[in-house]
């Protein structure tokens, strides 16, 4: 079984990454910060088993939890709901990583115009 | 691990908007070329992918399945979950993605599931082509002449 990168109560962000086939990083999550909620096990890779292959080495598993509000803006329900997520360990990375190639193509201009606008 | 009937990460109450972040995607690949374009297209987000965006409400009633719903199921139980599986259900999901959006939208639940199924089983060369071809026909003849 792989070890953990992460532990529990560590606060990550989901890679911000599109890649054209099979995943199971919900598209809502991507580029969000999160806070581990339990290790989930280690599994073989599902985006390799998609494709008929071994997906070993297997890949550690996790539940992360996000603030509904922080995934969706102009969230209604009650202010601190959450949301846990499975996702597996080669879409995270550490929260205070801020690796460029980890953006979503067009935020760039975007962040870069808003910062702009509050000076 | 999220059920395979299910739909992983869907949060019907969410509110209906598309993230920013899709804005951005598209208002670049209108500023570029065709070519640029449409890799921008295969970058976003996928069809299924649809957790969070707008959708009409969803009907909860339980319905009873047609025989041959069951024989879908059954069909994808032998295949997929016995002691000597042909294939995985990672690829039974990834087949089903790969519809693409108009035809994930036609077909229904157990339509998609067939369609992925017989689409594994032609690439793994369970099925020929011609073989099936042939079957599929033959089935039909004979359908014709009971409806006679």
């Amino acid at each position: 079984m792989t070890p953990h990168r992460f532990a529990p109560g560590e606060r990550v962000r989901v890679r911000a990454a599109e890649p054209p086939g099979h995943v199971r990083t919900p598209h809502y999550t991507r580029g969000h910060l999160g806070v581990i909620e339990s290790r989930a096990g280690s599994f073989a890779n599902p985006e390799e088993l998609a494709y008929g292959r071994s997906g070993e080495p297997s890949v550690p598993l996790y539940r992360v939890r996000f603030e509904q509000k922080q995934l969706w803006p102009d969230y209604a329900g009650a202010p601190h709901d959450t949301i846990v997520v499975d996702i597996y360990e080669h879409w995270l990375e550490p929260a205070e990583a801020k690796s460029r190639r980890t953006t979503r193509p067009g935020t760039d201009k975007i962040k870069a115009r808003q910062r702009r606008s509050k000076r | 691990m999220d059920g395979f009937t299910g739909v992983p990460g869907r949060t019907p109450s969410s509110p209906q908007t598309p993230s920013p972040r899709r804005v951005g995607v598209v208002h670049e690949s209108r500023a570029s070329t065709r070519r640029r374009a449409a890799l921008d297209y295969e970058r976003m987000q996928r069809h299924h992918d649809m957790g969070g965006l707008p959708a009409g409400p969803i009907d909860l009633d339980p319905h009873p399945h047609a025989p041959w719903e069951k024989r879908v199921n059954a069909l994808l139980t032998l295949l997929a979950r016995g002691s000597t599986p042909l294939f995985t259900v990672d690829e039974m999901r990834r087949a089903i993605e790969d519809l693409g959006p108009a035809e994930y939208d036609r077909l229904g639940y157990y339509e998609r599931w067939i369609t992925a199924i017989t689409r594994i089983l032609l690439e793994r060369g369970v099925l020929t082509v011609d073989g099936l071809g042939r079957k599929l026909a033959e089935v039909s003849e004979r359908r014709m002449k009971a409806a006679r």
